[in-house]
C-alpha cells in the first residue's frame, strides 16, 4: 500500500469531521459542567437557603467525596456512596476545625432499607438525636466513621492552606 | 457499588459473553491456562491504566470541565495501544509472516482485547483510587473471570445431571448460577467497601 | 467462535452483553438514561459502519464507527449532566462504558454491503427492543427491591427482595426474565398447535 492511498480524501475528511465533532463535544461538555456546578451548589445548600454571591463549587473527586462548597462559617461536602445495593449522595456540614456539624441525604430517601437507615443515621448526626438500633448499623457505622475522619482531615488541610 | 465489586461482576459477565460467542476470544484463552493468563494480563493492564486515567480525569479533564470527553480519550488510548501492539507483534514476527497476516488484518483489531480493555476502562474510572485500590480492582476482575470460566463451567456440567425445569435450561441456568455466586461476593464486597472503597 | 444462536437466545445473549447497563439500571431514571445512551451509541455505530464510503471498509470503518459512537455518547453524557448533575455522577462510569460494550462493538464491525444495509432494520429493531428491555428491567428491579418508583414519588411500598438492587440482582432478574419469556413462548406454541 502506498502513502497516497493511506491518506485518501475520504479518510482525510472523516478525520476532520471527527475532530470537529470532538471540538463540539468539548464545548457542550463545558456548558454541561457549568450547569452541573450550579445544580450541585443548589443541592448542597440547605433547602430554602438563599445562595450567597461568589460561591464556587470545587470538585475533589476523592472517593467518596465528590466536591465541596465553602461558606463563610462552614464548608459543605457532597459525598457519593457507591454501595453494592444503592447509590446514596449526602451533604456533610463541617466547621472550620473539621468538626462535623450535621449531615443529610440528598434527594429522596425512598429506596432500599439500607438507604432509609443511612438517611436516618445521617439525619441524627451532630444533633445527638435518638436513631434507634438496626441490624444494618454494623455496615453503616464504619462507613460514617471513615467519612468523618476523611472530612475532618480535608477540612484541616483546607484551613491550613488558606492560612 | 464499589469499583472492586463491579469489576468482579464484569469479569464474570465477560466470561459468560465469551461462552456465548458475543465477545470473540481465541479458544486457547477460554481454557483454564488461558484464563489464568488472561487474568494476569487483566491485573497488569488495570494497574497500568488506573493511575493514568485517574490523573488525566482529575487533573486535566476536570480542570478544563471536559469530563464528558473521557470515553473519547479512552478510545483514543485503547486504539493506540492496540495499534502499537499489532505493530510490535508484526515487527517481531518478521516481514515474511507479516505478509500472511495481512489477509486477516481486517478482523484482527477486535479479537481478544475487549475483555481486558473492558476491565481496564472500568478500573480506570475509579477516580481517586489508591495503589491498593487499583490492585484490588484488577485482582477482582481477574477473580471474576476465573470464577466464571472455571467454577461456573463446573456448575453447568453438574447441572446437566439434575432435573432443571425446561425454561431454565442453558443460558438462564448460567445467569442464575452466576447471579448466586455474585450475591455471595456482594457480602464480601460490602464488608470490604468501608475499608478500601 | 461458537455456532450461531437462535434469535431468541441471540436477544438474551445481547442483553447479557449489556451487563454494565443492566447493573446500573437500578431505578427508572437510571434505566431511561442508560437505555437512551445505548440506543444512540448503537444507532450511530451501525449507521456509520453501513454508510461509510467503500474505500473505508474493514479496519478503518470499524475504527471510525467506534469513534462516532464514542463522540455521540460524549454529547449524550453532557446532556444528562446538564439535566441532572447527580444522575451523571451516579452513572458516568457506566455511561462511559456503553460504546465499549459488545453489542455496540458488533454493530461497529458491520460491513457496509448492500445485503447488510437491507438487513439493517433487523439490527435496529433488536437495539430498540434491548433499549425498551433495559427500561422495563429497571422498573422491575426498583419495584422488587424497594417497592416504590422514585421517579413518580411512589412511596409506602414494601421491599420484596432488597438484594435485587445488588448487581447480582441484575443477573438473577435476567435469568428469571429469560426463563419466563421462554415459558410463555412454549405455552403459546402449544396452544397454537
Amino acid at each position: 500500500m502506498n502513502t497516497k492511498a493511506r491518506v485518501s480524501t475520504p479518510v482525510l475528511w472523516t478525520s476532520i469531521a471527527l475532530l470537529a465533532f470532538a471540538a463540539v463535544s468539548g464545548f457542550v461538555s463545558r456548558f454541561a459542567a457549568t450547569r452541573a456546578e450550579e445544580m450541585l451548589v443548589a443541592a448542597a445548600l440547605p433547602p430554602g437557603a438563599v445562595k450567597p454571591d461568589g460561591l464556587r463549587w470545587e470538585y475533589i473527586r476523592v472517593s467518596p467525596v465528590l466536591g465541596r462548597l465553602v461558606l463563610p462559617k462552614a464548608t459543605l461536602y457532597v459525598l457519593n456512596y457507591k454501595l453494592p445495593s444503592d447509590y446514596v449522595s449526602a451533604v456533610f456540614t463541617c466547621e472550620s476545625d473539621g468538626q462535623l456539624q450535621s449531615a443529610r441525604v440528598l434527594g429522596s430517601t425512598l429506596g432500599t432499607p439500607y438507604r432509609e437507615r443511612l438517611a436516618q443515621v445521617l439525619g441524627a448526626l451532630g444533633r445527638g438525636g435518638n436513631r434507634g438500633i438496626s441490624t444494618l448499623d454494623g455496615s453503616i457505622a464504619p462507613l460514617i466513621q471513615d467519612s468523618e475522619a476523611l472530612l475532618s482531615e480535608m477540612e484541616m488541610q483546607r484551613t491550613e492552606a488558606r492560612e | 457499588m464499589s469499583q472492586i465489586g463491579l469489576l468482579f461482576y464484569l469479569g464474570m459477565g465477560g466470561s459468560i459473553l465469551v461462552s456465548q460467542g458475543i465477545i470473540p476470544l481465541r479458544p486457547s484463552h477460554a481454557r483454564p491456562a488461558g484464563a489464568v493468563r488472561h487474568a494476569v494480563l487483566m491485573i497488569a493492564s488495570c494497574a497500568l491504566a488506573t493511575p493514568v486515567y485517574s490523573f488525566v480525569y482529575q487533573r486535566i479533564l476536570s480542570t478544563l470541565k471536559l469530563e464528558s470527553l473521557a470515553p473519547f480519550l479512552v478510545a483514543l488510548a485503547y486504539f493506540s495501544v492496540v495499534f502499537l501492539m499489532k505493530s510490535a507483534t508484526s515487527l517481531l514476527k518478521g516481514a515474511k509472516k507479516n505478509g500472511k497476516d495481512s489477509a486477516s488484518a481486517g478482523s484482527s483489531i477486535y479479537p481478544s482485547p475487549p475483555l481486558v480493555a473492558y476491565g481496564c476502562i472500568l478500573a480506570a474510572s475509579a477516580y481517586g483510587g489508591s495503589g491498593w485500590n487499583l490492585f484490588a480492582a484488577g485482582a477482582s476482575a481477574a477473580l471474576g473471570f476465573l470464577v466464571a470460566s472455571t467454577v461456573l463451567e463446573d456448575i453447568m456440567d453438574r447441572l446437566e445431571l439434575e432435573a432443571v425445569p425446561a425454561p431454565f435450561h442453558g443460558l438462564p441456568a448460567r445467569f442464575l448460577s452466576a447471579g448466586l455466586m455474585a450475591l455471595a461476593f456482594s457480602g464480601l464486597d460490602m464488608s470490604l467497601y468501608a475499608r478500601i472503597g | 467462535m461458537n455456532k450461531p444462536n437462535a434469535p431468541e437466545t441471540d436477544f438474551w445473549s445481547h442483553a447479557a452483553g449489556l451487563a454494565p447497563v443492566l447493573i446500573a439500571s437500578r431505578d427508572l431514571p437510571s434505566g431511561i438514561a442508560m437505555a437512551g445512551g445505548f440506543l444512540l451509541a448503537y444507532a450511530s455505530a451501525l449507521t456509520t459502519a453501513l454508510f461509510l464510503p467503500r474505500s473505508m471498509r474493514g479496519k478503518l470503518s470499524f475504527l471510525t464507527s467506534c469513534m462516532v459512537a464514542v463522540l455521540v455518547l460524549t454529547l449524550y453524557a453532557s446532556l444528562v449532566r446538564a439535566i441532572d448533575a447527580m444522575l451523571f455522577e451516579k452513572l458516568s462510569t457506566f455511561l462511559f462504558l456503553i460504546p465499549f460494550l459488545p453489542p455496540v462493538y458488533v454493530a461497529a464491525a458491520t460491513q457496509g454491503t448492500e445485503a447488510n444495509r437491507e438487513r439493517a432494520w433487523e439490527q435496529a429493531l433488536m437495539a430498540l427492543a434491548l433499549a425498551v428491555f433495559v427500561a422495563v428491567f429497571s422498573v422491575v428491579r426498583e419495584l422488587v427491591a424497594s417497592g416504590s418508583l422514585t421517579l413518580f414519588g411512589t412511596s409506602g411500598g414494601r421491599s420484596i427482595l432488597p438484594s435485587m438492587a445488588h448487581p447480582a440482582g441484575a443477573l438473577l432478574t435476567l435469568a428469571i426474565g429469560f426463563a419466563f419469556a421462554r415459558h410463555i413462548r412454549s405455552l403459546i406454541s402449544r396452544k397454537s398447535r
